[in-house]
């Protein structure tokens, strides 16, 4: 008796603490271990719609706008990062992945970059593409000082970029870097390519005094960067948070209008939405995620939520492989059929994801018209599937990109090939099973994030150029390199992209199957940082943000 | 010698899965200042239960004591709550107990100086050091060779024999009136036990103090007590100075035990048969089905209380009363 | 006793050296290569296969293990952990820090454990059967299996969101804020005690049972000493013996599978560190974090040891 009077007790103990929460029934994955930097287009060119069930973005902000009056000032800014925060950020070629994000407010770049692709002039005031020199020529900023005083001049500038170079973080185009004068630089190419400048937007690229570097040394400067940003680093706790303080001599008199700007570096789902509900020193104002579970829960919670497409999961079969059922082209197109890729959204995309019909999406130069959309036809598949000689289908492997291929779209996926007769072993390795596979060579199909960069034609440069190494299994066709090599080298490359986008159509090179996003979320209070507008080199403007009461 | 413990009526059962166990039952005796008691039987009898019963130490659970009372000091010291102050009071400061198992009974993680001060700091109110001095003190007169060394060795550094004279001393050490010898030197061997007998003796001798010597050995009673209790299945069935029950054996129990008693040259007469199981019996003589003596009667008589024979002499057995029919 | 001390020293040093060089050896034949992951984080560069073979031997990659280990070692012992490959950081002063975290957090997740389990094992034992010892025996169970994740979310809601009486996540050394970094341990050692409370209460119940049956604490009642002096001078010490066995080994899980209620909490420790470090790869983090681990459990194991022979006297080192 008196057992069971403890049974029932400690029982009651415990429901009544899960009565007293709301319905915590959030998102079951952690956050993405260290996920490349979520990149993406707004719907800003004109005529085109756009399929992203988004609230429609601001008008872009100007970052050098001098609209300083009547903002309000104070605040410090608190962002959630999925970074490890563990590197030293104080030298920018050695900090690459997600904690670039982390030099935003302290160092700045040459140039900005919009989700579009557009590159504003920032540190540079102006640039111009000279063919016939071949160099592109940046024209800098005059009256700009470092925090530690000194000059911001073309002597700092070429020091940044031939260490940028050296760390390959400029395009590969770039041959080298020389000074045409006082404030005046020139990158030599040769032969230009379209990611020349797009590069230089990377935070990557963002520069420092090469006076306090060389006084001393690079241990001293890896701690403690001296740029020329709105903010000064105040502390840096590694895997727990980073602290920013105002930089009251910035070069834009009047910003910034923050007292300071925070970092919190949270992982775990559940602790970031505690965050985002908590008020006082506790309370996030800004999160970042390509969680679609943890978008819906806070959207419910009644948070504004703005969303930036990344591009598509694809699935990216092994084609290189005559033996493989994969190298013909009719099975892949009959896969593509047999994919029904609103049922996948319906189920798994908490309102946010959408169906991806192409393999450029409809916000980017090379998005064909609605006549190359790929559709889900079962008999077609079927049929397909008896043309390439496989009309009882075949075995094979799905492997899982860990942490970005949803797991339960992977098993529905699975089940759709099943209807043509494709009996897929469904596999999830961890992070270096899954590299090892990637560049050794796999047989079967990857369920990959395939990231439509900012500058697109980057992505395909990614994915199919000659020097990928990357998905070492995918057969792409010989012509397919040159296509690539005009697109990067046409400052206007719309018809050349447009190419590109029909040879991995007409090929069937891989099979898009649901776009992922990226989701910006901010407190209603939180203005002018202009997220979801930038690129994810630039991602908001850390100067031009401000609290409102 | 004044009376010291009246012991009427005891009963202590024990709950079992199979039934309850009646482990003594109705048991009465008394224990004079100064006077050594033996308390005799076999295995099972229940004697070591009657006095962990006195000293309130029976495990409960499972036992209890049902039934009884325990004069000592003019007080039922069977009243006091089991762990209450008063009962804490008298064990080891007015009645103390040595046990049967040398190897175990003492604390294998602390000197046996520190467990000897422990007792006289409890019941005499004497500091550390006055303790420990009278715990070397002790040692000495119980034959401890080099007690101001060894009061700081750990059991484990002595042998069986030598524990068992540190008992026998830590049970001395608050001059208690009464002491328990619950089979003390049955697990020992044979001149060691003739030893501690010996330093016994001289101990309770020395310090006028009781001893109840609870065993199944009749030669060491017959040595060294003055009185005797018989005790079978619970009960007392025969009790008398050791004179009266040598000369004259009246309990067939207590005659059969006399008979047990190895003699160089002649051959042992074993009783027949076992001890009854002491689990829900019925109400007639417990001895019934082993009595070569038995008549009708015992068979539906209810078994029968102690009866007064001459001076000290009592027995159960209506037998050799007024004669019994065959 | 000293030359037990420095044989086992001896001992701890072989187990290091074996330890480590395993490690080295797995990790290395394990599938992924830090390189390749490096390579594949940064999105904008392309690299050519001699870029990568160049950065390779940058780290000393591509030399025999062999040679690697013996390198590392050599540095080691002086001190010098060298870099993390994925992150360009030292390990050893990221160590030192992550280091000092988890054993702040885990050592009084452990000294309470150790107090509050015991503690309330005897009251179980010596009120068994009782309401106190069936409640302590169902939260004992639900200790035991309740995955510290949930506990640790549950938490953070409760008190953190809901009651607001304490901060939901974050940590502060003690030195720099003595207040926010009480109030921040509260919950994450709380998180961790949790299981080895419960381990060690049901451990230590069994045990004074036992203890209780034994010949001596009759002895001791019969010395007329009350219960309290019984159970704290005569039962607790000789209880302790299988707890502290069993205490030891949960120094090691305490110290090092914090990974959960790191990542839940956000503390800067060494368990998310070895986890992170794991899955990128990263050798050389690897190999460090698991040489401190090692130390850590062949110093706990000692000081075991070595509490046995202050507890039980018949215990002898020679």
């Amino acid at each position: 008796m008196k057992k069971a009077i403890a049974i029932v007790f400690a029982l009651v103990l415990v429901f009544s603490l899960f009565a007293c929460g709301t319905a915590a029934n959030t998102a079951t994955q952690s956050g993405s271990p260290a996920a490349p930097p979520p990149s993406g287009a707004s719907p800003a060119s004109p005529g085109e719609t756009s399929d992203a069930p988004s609230t429609a973005p601001a008008a872009p902000v100007d970052p050098l706008n001098t609209d300083t009056a009547g903002k309000p000032t104070g605040g410090i800014m608190r962002i959630v990062c999925t970074a490890e925060g563990a590197n030293p950020i104080g030298v920018p070629w050695l900090v690459f992945g997600v904690d670039t994000a982390l030099l935003i407010p302290v160092c700045e770049t040459l140039v900005f970059e919009r989700t579009n692709g557009d590159i504003v002039p920032f540190l540079a005031s102006s640039y111009k593409i000279d063919l016939d020199n071949k160099q592109v020529v940046l024209d800098l900023r005059q009256g700009i000082k470092f925090t530690d005083g000194s000059d911001f001049n073309a002597d700092a500038v070429v020091w940044n970029l031939l260490n940028d170079k050296k760390a390959n973080y400029l395009s590969t185009a770039v041959t080298d870097v020389v000074k045409l004068g006082d404030y005046q630089v020139g990158l030599k190419f040769e032969k230009y390519a379209n990611d020349i400048l797009s590069a230089l937007a990377s935070h990557s690229n963002a520069v420092i005094s090469k006076a306090s570097y060389e006084k001393n040394g690079e241990e001293w400067a890896k701690e403690n960067p001296v740029g020329t940003g709105p903010f000064m680093l105040k502390s840096y706790t590694h895997g727990a948070s980073i602290s920013y303080t105002k930089n009251s001599d910035y070069w834009q008199k009047g910003k910034p209008y923050l007292d300071g700007i925070e970092y919190e570096f949270i992982r775990d789902v559940m602790t970031q939405n505690v965050a985002m509900q908590s008020s006082g020193e506790q309370s996030i104002d800004v999160l970042d995620t390509t969680n679609g579970e943890q978008v819906a829960t806070l959207k419910q919670m009644g948070f504004n939520v703005n969303l930036m497409p990344i591009g598509p999961i694809s699935l990216v079969p092994s084609s290189l492989d005559q033996s493989s059922p994969l190298s013909k082209k009719e099975v892949r197109e009959a896969i593509s059929y047999c994919l029904d890729r609103q049922s996948i959204v319906d189920a798994r995309g908490f309102d946010v994801l959408t169906p991806a019909y192409q393999f450029i999406g409809p916000a980017w130069n090379g998005h064909l018209p609605d006549s190359y959309n790929l559709s889900y036809n079962l008999d077609k598949a079927k049929e397909l599937m008896k043309q390439a000689g496989y009309p009882d289908g075949f075995t094979t492997t799905l492997y899982a990109q860990p942490a970005l291929a949803d797991k339960d779209a992977a098993v529905a996926i699975q089940s759709m090939l099943g209807q043509i007769g494709i009996k897929a072993e469904l596999q999830f390795p961890d992070s270096g099973g899954y590299s090892a596979i990637r560049k050794n060579g796999w047989d079967g199909l990857l369920i990959q994030h395939t990231r439509s960069l900012t500058q697109i034609v980057s992505s395909f440069n990614f994915y199919f150029g000659k020097t990928q190494m990357l998905l070492s299994s995918l057969w792409y066709p010989d012509n397919m390199e040159a296509a690539i090599q005009e697109a990067m080298t046409t400052p206007d490359n719309k018809t050349q992209l447009e190419t590109l986008s029909k040879m991995i159509y007409d090929n069937m090179l891989i099979v898009p199957v649901y776009n992922l996003v990226d989701c910006w979320i901010a407190k209603a209070n939180i203005q002018g940082a202009d997220f979801t507008n930038w690129g994810s080199s630039t991602m908001y403007l850390a100067a031009d943000a401000y609290m409102t009461k | 010698m004044g009376r010291l413990l009246t012991v009427s009526g005891l009963t202590t059962e024990f709950r079992t899965e199979r039934g309850i166990v009646k482990a003594v039952n109705n048991v009465s005796y008394h224990v004079d200042e100064g006077e050594i008691i033996g308390l005799v039987g076999e295995s099972g009898c229940g004697k070591s239960v009657s006095q962990l019963s006195v000293m309130q130490l029976v495990p409960n659970p499972p036992g209890k004591i049902v039934a009884g009372s325990a004069e000592f000091e003019g007080e039922d010291i069977l009243k006091h709550a089991r762990n209450s102050r008063e009962m804490c009071a008298i064990r080891g400061g007015k009645i103390s107990m040595v046990f049967q198992e040398p190897m175990t009974s003492l604390n294998p993680a602390m000197t046996i100086g520190r467990q000897m001060s422990e007792v006289m700091i409890e019941h005499l109110g004497i500091d550390r050091k006055e303790a420990r001095e009278r715990s070397i003190d002790m040692l000495r007169q119980v034959g401890i060779p080099d007690p101001s060394k060894r009061i700081d060795d750990y059991p484990h550094q002595l042998s069986g024999g030598m524990r068992q004279r540190v008992m026998v001393g830590m049970a001395m050490l608050c001059h208690p009136k009464l002491i328990i010898a619950d089979e003390a030197t049955t697990a020992l061997d044979a001149t060691i036990q003739a030893q501690l007998l010996e330093l016994l003796y001289e101990m309770v001798n020395k310090y006028h103090t009781a001893l109840v010597m609870v065993t199944h050995n009749l030669g060491i009673v017959a040595r060294y007590a003055h009185r005797i209790n018989v005790m079978y299945a619970g009960r007392i069935v025969e009790s008398g100075t050791v004179r009266e029950i040598w000369a004259n054996p009246l309990h067939p129990y207590t005659e059969g035990l006399l008979s047990c008693v190895p003699k160089l040259g002649e051959r042992l007469v074993p009783i027949k048969g076992m001890p009854p199981s002491l689990i829900n019996r019925p109400a007639t003589c417990p001895f019934l089905p082993r009595c070569r003596r038995r008549t009708k009667r015992c068979f539906t008589a209810p078994a029968h209380e102690l009866e007064h024979v001459e001076g000290e002499h009592y027995v159960t057995c209506p037998s050799k009363l007024g004669g019994g029919e065959r | 006793m000293l030359s037990y001390i420095l044989r086992r020293l001896l001992h701890a040093i072989v187990i290091i050296v074996l330890v480590s060089f395993s490690v080295f050896v797995m990790v290395r034949a394990l599938p992924g290569d830090p390189i390749e992951m490096l390579v594949t984080q940064n999105v904008m560069v392309t690299l050519t296969p001699a870029d990568i073979q160049e950065m390779r031997h940058e780290k000393g990659l591509d030399r025999p293990v062999l040679v690697q280990y013996a390198d590392w070692l050599s540095k080691v012992v002086q001190g010098n952990f060298g870099l993390s490959i994925m992150h360009n950081y030292d390990i050893g002063k990221e160590l030192a820090s992550r280091v000092t975290v988890s054993l702040l957090l885990g050592l009084t997740a452990f000294v309470i454990s150790l107090l509050v389990g015991p503690l309330l094992g005897v009251i179980s034992a010596i009120r068994r059967g009782k309401f106190i010892d069936n409640l302590v025996a169902v939260l004992a169970n639900i200790g035991i299996t309740a995955p510290q994740f949930w506990v640790g979310i549950l938490f953070i809601f409760l008190f953190g969101l809901k009651l607001k009486w304490l901060p939901s996540y974050g940590y502060t050394l003690p030195w720099d804020n003595f207040g926010m970094s009480v109030r921040q341990s509260i919950m994450p050692v709380v998180v961790i005690a949790l299981g080895p409370i419960a381990s060690s209460a049901r451990q230590m119940r069994s045990s004074v049972l036992e203890t209780l049956g034994e010949d001596y604490i009759r002895t001791a009642w019969a010395k007329g000493l009350n219960e309290k002096k019984v159970i704290l001078r005569h039962v607790i010490k000789n209880s302790l013996m299988p707890v502290i066995t069993l205490q030891g080994t949960m120094l090691r899980l305490i110290v090092g599978s914090a990974v959960v209620v790191e990542t839940v909490f956000v503390i800067p420790g060494m368990g998310k560190l070895m986890v992170d470090s794991m899955l990128a790869n990263d050798y050389p983090v690897v190999q460090a974090v698991t040489l401190v681990m090692t130390l850590i459990v062949v110093f706990s194991s000692l000081i075991v040891d070595l509490l046995y022979g202050w507890i039980d006297p018949r215990i002898q080192y020679e």
